[in-house]
């Protein structure tokens, strides 16, 4: 074994025999009963309070109110005589601990009225979330666009193959609209949006919440969006169609009496308001 | 026997108003001043941390959950922090004299002040271990508990355990190699 091994195996088994002589353990329980003012079951005397140092020790117990009230009596009349007892007893908790373990843990008591405010909270947490989540983040059911007119050829790709599109039929969530060279389609989004799509774009329309999202992987639209009572219009991009395409596209607008559109080229978002 | 005020002081034990606090004071009372002791050395600073430890129970506003537990592991820091107050002040126990001479039968007395210094180093070394692995010695070490017992004292994991022990270990033997090389 090697020598600091052994060095701490005998100091712990130092510390381990050391174990207070019973006389002396009697005696120091029935100071600290008396301290503490309980009324032990050993038939002991009670020890006298003889100094300032007597009084100092039951502060504790004269604190917590375990203090017999003849014995607290006397640390009053002490205290009203004796300024150095009052400073120390109003200076600190005349405990020379600096406690470090942890606080009594109490037993919850569940009260009726706690249980029911408890309930109450949560029901009101739990509504909040239904409504954020319906609000913003639920996959709503149903369909998300009807093509409303076709010029030219619009194709429907989905999972199950392309199809090609003529006015009146719809896309669903995860269905992508793409339209040939020379073909332009208008849809009509399920919160009242119309959309119209250049040719040879390639468009889809998702929905969260009451947000409906346009995903444009290629090509060009025009967003004409229906009035919202929360939320953004739509996320302003840095990255801008062309400048000339934009002039002309306003230039449109303006003729068309529209006062607010926001217009998408490959990915880029642009709110225009008509007169700027 | 009469108080300095002339009012018989053993007519103060008449009245209780924590009519528990007795009840858990002699039950747990031998076990919080032994473990008190053994780690300060000391049975007037077991007694004054035995003091602290019921009457702070005493101040609890409800019933406490586990007051033997509670004692016990309230008994262990308070004498810790005794440990870490002396450390500061470096003054030695007057007991500590007192149980040098008194030596124990069976052994030279010789023998036993070698022990009680050897006890009294490793108290200096425990006092400057940080709080938490100071009080998982003491309970693995001197209060001989296991570390699954420790874990759930402490409201931890056995790795935890483990480790802080092991670390605990290693500083202490650190400490005590020291102190031995100090004494030659």
């Amino acid at each position: 074994m090697k020598q600091d091994e052994m060095h701490l195996r005998n100091a712990v088994q130092a510390l381990q025999a050391d174990e207070p002589e019973a006389e002396q353990m009697a005696a120091s329980a029935h100071r600290v009963a008396d301290r503490l003012g309980i009324d032990t079951v050993y038939e002991s005397t009670v020890v006298a309070i003889t100094s300032c140092d007597d009084v100092q020790h039951l502060f504790g117990a004269y604190r917590a109110g375990t203090l017999p009230q003849a014995r607290a009596l006397l640390i009053e009349a002490h205290l009203r005589d004796c300024s150095g007892c009052l400073r120390r007893f109003k200076g600190g908790s005349g405990v020379v601990l600096d406690w470090s373990a942890p606080k009594p843990r109490r037993v919850i008591a569940w009260h009726p009225q706690t249980a029911a405010w408890a309930l109450a909270s949560a029901a009101a947490l739990l509504a909040a979330s239904l409504f954020v989540y319906r609000a913003f983040w639920q996959v709503p059911p149903g369909v998300r666009a009807e093509v409303q007119s076709i010029d030219g050829t619009a194709y429907r790709i989905s999972d199950k193959g392309d199809h090609q599109l003529s006015p009146g039929e719809m896309l669903g969530e995860g269905e992508t609209l793409r339209t040939s060279g020379g073909g332009h389609a208008v849809l009509r989004l399920t919160d009242g949006s119309t959309v119209e799509v250049n040719e040879r774009s390639v468009v889809a329309v998702g929905a969260r919440g009451h947000n409906m999202t346009i995903a444009l992987d290629d090509g060009a639209v025009i967003v004409q969006a229906a009035k919202r009572t929360i939320g953004p219009l739509v996320r302003e991009d840095s990255r801008l169609p062309g400048r000339g395409h934009r002039d002309r596209l306003l230039s449109e607008l303006r003729n068309q009496g529209v006062s607010r559109v926001a217009v998408l080229a490959r990915n880029a978002v642009d709110v225009l308001h008509a007169g700027i | 026997m009469n108080s300095p005020e002339g009012v018989p002081v053993a007519a103060c034990s008449a009245t209780l108003p924590l009519a528990g606090l007795s009840q858990l004071f002699a039950e747990h009372h031998r076990r919080v001043l032994t473990a008190a002791y053994r780690i300060t050395g000391s049975m007037a600073d077991a007694e004054d941390v035995a003091q602290a430890v019921f009457v702070r129970l005493a101040s609890a506003d409800g019933p406490v959950t586990n007051a033997g537990s509670y004692l016990y592991r309230a008994a262990i820091n308070g004498a810790l922090d005794l440990l870490r107050q002396r450390k500061a002040a470096r003054i030695e126990p007057l007991e500590f004299a007192e149980y040098v001479a008194a030596a124990g039968s069976g052994s030279s007395p010789e023998k036993e002040a070698s022990s009680r210094e050897l006890g009294e180093l490793l108290r200096v070394a425990i006092g400057e271990l940080p709080q938490r692995a100071a009080e998982m010695f003491v309970l693995r070490y001197v209060e001989e508990l296991g570390n699954q017992e420790i874990a759930a004292l402490m409201d931890t994991s056995q790795a935890v355990v483990a480790v802080t022990l092991f670390n605990a270990r290693s500083r202490l033997k650190k400490r005590l190699s020291e102190f031995e090389r100090g004494k030659r």
